[in-house]
């Protein structure tokens, strides 16, 4: 960090007119095209707790900002609900939990990080299956959703995660909580 | 902080004028006009392709592109391939703000204010606003602001000053950022004066406050502070909507108040920190502010749906187009999804919920608890210090 702020006048124009705004005209110009489609009642709801600033932190990769869309955030939610579900089977430590909807959670971590991190264009409906499957996974593992340990374990990973891509502590811990209170809401 | 909140929505006449004052007031009166006249179609501003945005004279970087399609856009300071058709667009081409749309709107909301007098505005607040609006739009759109160095320049003297006598406390220090806060809130200051004011005030206070007795680096106290104001941002755009439609639009200003600060904070200090992974961590907190500005706070001012009850032009839009991002809109609006909106239910839905919302209050924390505990301690330290110094002569 540097000791001073020597030159002041740079403030101004360093900020002012700056991406945020630029990117408010940008959302209005975007079609609609992006937001028709059926949407997954889950991903629906993991997508509100996440956000598009979070869902944007693992999507940027260089210096350009492009400018998250329904589909990119999608395929976040999926992966941080399925990051979530491994953390809370894990916790409940009861192994043939895990054998049971091992196969659907690791799918939608997968499908999840497929999307986030390809660069051509994502086809939505790859995301809807897999939501669907972990929609079943959580339904079956809904009587332990009071199962402090495991609400733990996956909020844990959950924050652990956020962090890792530069998300603040506190938010982190607010988006890992909501996500969990998200994917119980039957 | 006394900050102007008034019933807003027992007054549709006196919510207009102040949801203009606060879209134009923003950034730059013709910036705030030119937004709103693009939000209603009466002005094109960026096209679907390629755009290369020249920024006025006194910018930092002269031209950014910003690139609209049907899969996403994108922001960025290179230019394209050389292929690409570019459609350029010259912030110097905006048009005066006594042209435009939004001054005409505003002219026609003070004169119904002047001669109907509601409690809480007068003809001569009123008039002060209206002045400053006009003197602020023929001031230069970027480039250094001699209001805003003279400012901060005032407010250190008097901090050196006064940590030099016998009355020194961490009131010292709170006292101007609370006042920038106060006096953006009544419009005596665009936001973007009062941030630029704020975040240099708290970048000095991090970085040239020394205390021996403080064992935290500069590092870890300026990164504390930015995730603090990042928190604070976040909590008051969560609770903002519990509150009735003046306390809600003020917070909602005031959270773009300590966003632009951090944003600010963090990108000037990412050109001015050395290594990587510092760099990195002030660029990525700046993305993350700008991002959740973008998505949940920008929208509260500029989107013309927070202007109901809409004018002809405003309604005509509500029925076609309607909401294009719900996140910003004030949860009194009902439940809101992307797409048309039936105009006339919009405001009575709004005043029913804020009549049954209680009033910010002055002593929120969104207007006062702008420094992290690790700020506090620091700042306190360095005062202790500074009497300790006194004391032993």
């Amino acid at each position: 960090v540097g000791s001073g702020w020597s030159n002041r006048s740079r403030l101004l124009a360093a900020v002012t007119l700056g991406a945020a705004a630029a990117q408010s005209a940008v959302e209005l110009r975007l079609t609609e095209e992006a937001r028709t489609g059926e949407q997954s009642p889950l991903l629906a709801r993991v997508e509100s707790a996440v956000g598009p600033a979070a869902a944007t932190m693992f999507v940027e990769r260089d210096r350009d900002r492009h400018f998250i869309l329904e589909t990119a955030l999608a395929a976040v939610a999926l992966y941080l609900a399925g990051k979530y579900l491994e953390g809370f089977v894990e916790g409940l430590g009861i192994p043939g939990l895990g054998r049971k909807h091992g196969e659907a959670i690791a799918a939608a971590v997968r499908s999840g990080l497929d999307g986030l991190t390809r660069d051509e264009k994502l086809d939505r409906t790859a995301l809807e299956q897999p939501a669907d499957a972990l929609s079943a996974t959580l339904l079956a593992l809904h009587e332990h959703r009071s199962d402090v340990q495991a609400l733990a374990s996956g909020k844990a990973g959950l924050v652990a995660i956020l962090e890792e891509r530069d998300i603040p502590s506190s938010e982190a811990e607010r988006i890992a909580e909501d996500v969990g209170e998200m994917l119980w809401r039957l | 902080v006394a900050p102007l909140i008034l019933d807003e929505a027992a007054d549709a006449t006196v919510y207009r004028f102040l949801s203009f004052l606060r879209l134009l007031m923003l950034v730059h009166p013709r910036v705030g006009a030119d937004q709103y006249a693009q939000q209603l179609g009466l002005e094109a501003g960026v096209v679907s392709g390629w755009n290369a945005v020249h920024r006025a004279s006194g910018a930092e970087t002269p031209v950014v592109y910003v690139f609209i399609g049907p899969e996403g856009g994108r922001y960025s300071e290179e230019p394209p391939d050389r292929d690409e058709q570019i459609h350029h667009v010259r912030e110097d081409d905006l048009p005066t703000f006594e042209g435009s749309f939004a001054w005409r709107q505003v002219m026609q909301l003070a004169d119904m204010l002047c001669e109907r007098r509601p409690q809480g505005i007068d003809p001569t607040w009123v008039q002060e606003r209206t002045d400053l609006l006009c003197a602020l739009a023929k001031t230069p759109l970027r480039g250094p602001d001699e209001a805003v160095d003279e400012r901060i320049d005032w407010n250190l003297a008097g901090i050196r000053d006064a940590v030099n006598g016998p009355t020194a406390s961490l009131l010292t220090f709170k006292k101007p950022i609370a006042q920038v806060v106060d006096d953006s809130l009544r419009f005596r200051l665009t936001l973007t004066q009062a941030y630029n004011i704020v975040g240099v005030l708290l970048a000095r206070y991090m970085i040239t406050f020394p205390s021996p007795l403080d064992e935290m680096g500069v590092v870890a106290r300026v990164k504390n502070q930015i995730d603090h104001l990042i928190s604070l941002t976040s909590s008051i755009t969560r609770d903002r909507h519990v509150f009735d439609l003046g306390s809600y639009a003020q917070l909602s200003y005031v959270g773009l108040l300590w966003a632009n600060a951090v944003i600010l904070m963090a990108k000037q200090l990412a050109n001015r920190s050395e290594g990587e992974s510092l760099t990195r961590w002030f660029e990525r907190r700046a993305l993350y502010m700008e991002e959740a500005a973008a998505h949940n706070l920008y929208p509260s001012i500029f989107d013309p749906i927070s202007l109901a009850p809409f004018g002809a032009v405003e309604y005509k839009l509500a029925r076609t187009v309607g909401i294009i991002n719900p996140k910003g809109i004030y949860a009194g609006a009902g439940e809101i999804g992307p797409g048309p909106l039936a105009p006339e239910q919009v405001w009575p839905r709004v005043q029913s919920y804020s009549a049954s919302r209680a009033r910010v209050s002055a002593d929120n924390p969104a207007f006062e608890n702008f420094f992290s505990p690790e700020s506090v301690e620091h700042l306190s330290l360095f005062v202790l210090t500074m009497k300790l110094g006194q004391s032993l002569g």
